[in-house]
């Protein structure tokens, strides 16, 4: 981490499938859930969290472990 | 159309034009000292790598110069004034929890164990009892590890979230709210930690938007 901070992009580019992960926990666990008058439907939002999913258990497969 | 939110700023804010999530338009919906970062599209955008990275760059080219509260990625709201109402609603929580952020980014630090954790899913030949027995001892190593990233880490930090084994392969996974002014420090922090460590390999990640700490408490 250098003192000020790198670009994401710069990060993403330097170690993308590490960051990947990173990103993903924090996009999916993270950040205010903004209520209202949400436009996904419940079967929209299930896909979402599905190609999360399939994501992250490639990059954990990608990453050897 | 609907809108994309990517996070809640501190207002006000001159619309940059800058490219968001499918080179959509960025910009933003709200009054006074509490802003949206939104873009249209026809319906939520697919969650791709491209899609979150440039969700993430929308954030971050934003966090330099002031507070902001990243949303949770896929947040749809279907025009801007349902968002302004909204906005209106949850000021008070939502001014607040910018007032918690103001000053800080966010660091990740990710553990891996050097060589194969015990219990990992490599051990196929291993028998049901010693597979259970390794993964008992992976996790006592685990939350030892977490308890003493803890001590050194949390005290250089306003806030921390801490996950023990998240994943099979990260065996700890924490997040630190950090001042601007000590990111160089806690980094050093982290170096130090991970030359000190043996058993793990320790990566310092960010800086980032405040994602782990925008949600509720405790739940961020």
């Amino acid at each position: 981490v250098s003192a000020e901070p790198a670009t994401v992009s710069a990060r993403a580019r330097a170690a993308r499938d590490v960051s990947l992960v990173d990103l993903l926990d924090r996009l999916l666990h993270g950040g205010v859930v903004i209520h209202g008058d949400l436009t996904l439907s419940a079967a929209d939002i299930d896909l979402v969290r599905l190609d999360l999913r399939v994501l992250v258990a490639a990059i954990d497969k990608a990453a050897g472990r | 159309m609907s809108l994309l939110v990517y996070a809640i700023a501190e207002g006000p804010l001159d619309n940059r034009g800058a490219d968001g999530v499918g080179a959509s338009a960025v910009r933003a919906v709200g009054t006074g000292g509490l802003v949206a970062l939104v873009s249209e599209h026809e319906r939520a955008p697919a969650p791709t790598e491209a899609a979150l990275w440039a969700f993430d760059e929308v954030i971050e080219s934003y966090m330099g110069d002031r507070a902001v509260l990243p949303a949770r990625f896929g947040s749809m709201v279907q025009d801007a004034a349902t968002l302004e109402a909204l906005l209106d609603d949850r000021r008070g929580e939502l001014t607040a929890k910018l007032g918690r952020v103001r000053g800080a980014i966010e660091l990740g630090v990710r553990v891996s164990w050097r060589g194969l954790p015990a219990g990992s899913p490599a051990d196929d030949e291993a028998t049901g009892t010693s597979y259970m027995l390794d993964r008992v001892a992976g996790s006592r190593r685990a939350r030892d590890l977490a308890g003493r990233l803890d001590r050194v880490l949390a005290p250089l930090a306003r806030a921390a979230r801490c996950h023990v084994l998240a994943r099979p392969a990260i065996p700890v996974s924490a997040s630190y709210l950090v001042d601007r002014g000590r990111v160089e420090s806690f980094a050093v922090a982290v170096s130090d930690l991970d030359a000190a460590i043996d058993e793990a390999d320790l990566v310092c990640t960010g800086p980032w938007p405040p994602y782990s700490f925008a949600g509720e408490d405790g739940d961020g």
